[in-house]
């Protein structure tokens, strides 16, 4: 097909039957939000996977620069003190 | 495999007459397998067909199973001739584009919407489990194929003239929906089934709803009546019945 003539990108998200978050699981194209949604039903719910899902043009996602993975992430590594481990938890607090 | 002297003939006429048209669709769609437009309305279009394919299964299953001749579904899939078949002629006419095959599946979801829906009232408690279990899936059709109607009706001129004439081609194979015969009326007044006239208003109604919002016109000038559902068929049905049929034919009792 041409380059040109090519439906828009959208990321999917879906959000599985056991419940939690919605998790990205892909993209695909199509012409609007509407029928991203049934694509993306299509696509990615053929076996009862999802119990919601959520679509996103591609173009309004925004990543940060890989080429800055050092700057960015490597640094946090050795700043164990950030994590607030030193903390005593109540017994009634259950899970954190 | 069914004949008139059969307790419950009328009963299983009326089922085939749906999984006929079921499976008949099933094998127009899936020739759109690796072939559609885009990728992504490849496996929509498949999924459409392998739902008209377990509803078909499930009928025919149903019946094999209650009629005293020993046959399973695929004797009625696979070994019975053109005459011997009852689904609607609109679903045995080629494919020919995007926009007929989109408008074919428009035009019958809207109508198993409506047949499901009034067999779920059905006091024949197979039949109103089938129909609450298809209607999800009719439902889910008419959307998918209202959705391209939508979209192909506000397209290009293009678009909306190859939409149109799907519209004019396959409106004069919507009559044979609204027929009844003798059949239908003898299980409509033990209350198991509904009349498909009845079902005409409704029908007209969802489809003039989803063209309003286009360019698109359903105008219809003939009295034209398809007889498909009485077993009396178009060209194209020796053709797909040769296609679909020929293998199991060949190899009679073959596997996977």
């Amino acid at each position: 097909m041409d380059k040109k003539k090519e439906l828009p990108l959208w990321e999917v998200f879906i959000r599985p039957q056991s419940g939690l978050d919605h998790r990205h699981c892909g993209s695909l194209h199509a012409a609007d939000n509407k029928m991203a949604i049934k694509y993306a039903r299509d696509l990615f719910s053929r076996r009862n996977e999802a119990e919601s899902i959520w679509v996103c043009k591609s173009e309004n996602i925004f990543a940060s620069n890989p080429n800055k993975k050092s700057s960015y992430f490597e640094v946090s590594v050795d700043k164990e003190f950030r994590d607030p481990q030193f903390y005593k938890i109540p017994k009634d607090v259950d899970y954190m | 495999m069914i004949n008139k002297d059969l307790k419950n003939y009328n009963l299983y006429l009326y089922l085939l007459r749906i999984a006929d048209t079921s499976l008949i669709m099933s094998q127009r769609l899936s020739e759109y397998c690796g072939v559609a437009p885009i990728l992504e309305e490849d496996l929509s279009i498949s999924n459409i067909s392998l739902d008209y394919l377990g509803q078909a299964r499930f009928l025919y299953t149903f019946i094999s199973e209650e009629v005293p001749n020993e046959c399973t579904e695929d004797d009625f899939a696979f070994f019975r001739d053109d005459d011997e078949f009852y689904n609607l002629s609109i679903s045995e006419l080629p494919n020919f584009d995007f926009a007929r095959t989109i408008v074919k599946v428009f035009f019958l979801s809207a109508l198993q919407i409506i047949l499901w829906n009034n067999l779920k009232k059905s006091n024949n408690v197979f039949l109103s489990g089938v129909a609450k279990k298809s209607v999800k899936e009719a439902e889910y059709h008419f959307e998918h194929s209202s959705g391209w109607i939508n979209m192909l009706g506000n397209s290009t001129e293009k678009a909306r003239l190859k939409t149109q004439d799907a519209i004019d081609y396959l409106s004069p194979y919507t009559n044979e929906f609204f027929v009844d015969d003798e059949n239908e009326k003898i299980l409509n007044k033990k209350s198991m089934a509904p009349l498909w006239s009845n079902f005409s208003k409704e029908w007209h109604n969802k489809i003039n709803f989803v063209l309003g919002d286009t360019s698109l016109n359903f105008n219809l000038n003939t009295q034209f009546q398809s007889k498909g559902k009485f077993g009396l068929h178009s060209e194209f049905m020796s053709k797909i019945l040769s296609e679909m049929q020929s293998t199991a034919r060949k190899f009679p009792g073959c596997k996977w």
